[in-house]
């Protein structure tokens, strides 16, 4: 007889995560990333319903790994680090669309003109330097 | 010699009283501790959620109010400051059934009034507004010490915003937890609080005083775990001295603060969210292993 469920752990667990998030096309990254990191921190194990379902992959669907604008704090990164420690973290983002969203969720303001990376990174640079004397003042 | 642990954040909205209230009962029934628990905000929301509305009432009508012990011993001659407590206050009980030590003072709608009538009765001995505070605030902080040979822990719920009594807890605590919800306008508030609590008068002054050798100690509460918060706290603990417990934003927790008169155990009381409470507790005791650990 063959079965009707699995379950899942660990890395196929995550895996599945991953997979069954990117596949919902009207999620916003944002979201999705915030939903995938409490899966995996609330969820030891599932058991889910056989057959899975065939869903594309991540890059047979022609998108990227979900971006997590929350990875790390710019300002975190700035304080402890100096701004050749953020730029060297911003480097790791490629794409300008994930740098915009990175600065939106933080609340980082960057001015309209900054439209390529290079412009997107310096502006992030700059806009968390003034957050962060934007709070001194408001505490002096 | 009665440790004295103040919950303080001029924002209101954080958890202050239900933290209170929190460890109140961890102390007791974790630690095995004599608790006193002085409600010195307006609202009495811990007052009315240790003893209920009628009993509260009561303690209006009776003149047990912390507005009253404040009046009353002004003058500090009054004989007998236990009058004003209410003891084995509380829907907790411990292991063997019996209601936990814990005792309260109630609190008074009427505190601000009742601390303007002291500083106007204090002005009448000088013209300088300033000796006239200090004199206020000196007098109310020696009568929250009043209590300290008969407790283990004196918990002091402050009230948001500033006043004489706020000082005087912020001033007599060994140590000063800081409730704040992980948002913008708190990270604000925790900023400010802190200045207050080290006597600081801006952030480069703050700075100059090392994160373990602060008084206060940050607690995030109601805690969804986004990724908004986790950055919001991560920049809060930066600047200031922060607990590795997180209290979740939780149904549970949120459900227990009903006046409800069943005795129950604390694991009953706080149900899913009382991992995170004696997450809570045993790292507050570990900080001050010497002076209320069980």
């Amino acid at each position: 007889m063959s079965k009707t469920t699995r379950q899942m752990s660990g890395a196929s667990l995550a895996k599945y995560f991953r997979e069954l998030l990117a596949a919902e096309q009207n999620l916003p990254a944002e979201s999705g990333a915030s939903l995938l990191r409490t899966l995996q921190a609330e969820l030891a194990q599932v058991r889910v319903r056989l057959p899975l379902p065939v869903r594309k992959a991540p890059a047979e669907a022609g998108s990227q790994p979900l971006f997590d604008p929350f990875a790390f704090s710019t300002v975190v990164v700035l304080t402890k680090g100096g701004a050749a420690a953020l730029l060297e973290k911003l480097n790791t983002i490629a794409s300008p669309d994930d740098l915009r969203e990175l600065a939106r969720a933080q609340h980082i303001a960057i001015p309209a003109g900054a439209d390529t990376a290079g412009a997107l990174r310096a502006a992030i640079i700059d806009g968390t330097s003034r957050r962060i004397a934007d709070r001194k003042a408001a505490a002096s | 010699m009665a440790y004295f642990l103040a919950v303080a954040n001029r924002k209101g909205g954080v958890g202050k009283s239900t933290v209170s209230v929190m460890l109140a009962h961890a102390l007791a029934a974790w630690g095995g501790q004599r608790v006193l628990m002085m409600d010195l905000d307006s609202q009495c929301n811990a007052s009315l959620i240790l003893m209920g509305g009628e009993a509260w009432s009561a303690a209006r009508r009776e003149g047990r109010t912390i507005s009253d012990y404040f009046f009353d011993l002004f003058d500090e001659t009054h004989p007998e400051p236990r009058d004003y407590l209410v003891h084995q206050t509380g829907d907790v009980v411990d292991q063997a059934g019996k209601p936990l030590r814990i005792s309260l003072l109630p609190g008074s709608l009427m505190l601000e009034d009742v601390q303007g009538e002291l500083y106007v009765k204090e002005a009448r001995q000088s013209k300088d507004p300033e000796t006239v505070g200090n004199r206020v605030r000196g007098r109310l902080e020696r009568l929250l010490r009043r209590f300290e040979p008969n407790f283990d822990v004196v918990i002091l719920d402050c009230p948001p915003g500033l006043s004489f009594a706020a000082l005087a807890a912020l001033k007599a605590a060994d140590r000063v937890l800081v409730p704040f919800r992980p948002d913008y306008v708190s990270q604000l508030a925790v900023d400010r609080v802190a200045l207050l609590i080290e006597d600081r008068r801006n952030g480069e002054h703050l700075a100059e005083v090392p994160l373990d050798q602060r008084r206060y100690v940050c607690l995030a509460n109601s805690v969804r775990e986004t990724g908004r918060e986790r950055l919001l706290i991560d920049e809060i603990a930066l600047d200031h001295p922060m607990l590795a417990t997180r209290m979740p934003h939780s149904d549970a927790i949120a459900n227990a603060f009903d006046w409800d008169p069943q005795p129950k155990s604390i694991d009953q009381k706080y149900g899913a969210g009382a991992a995170a409470l004696r997450r809570l507790y045993d790292e507050l005791a570990a900080g001050a292993a010497h002076r209320i650990a069980a």
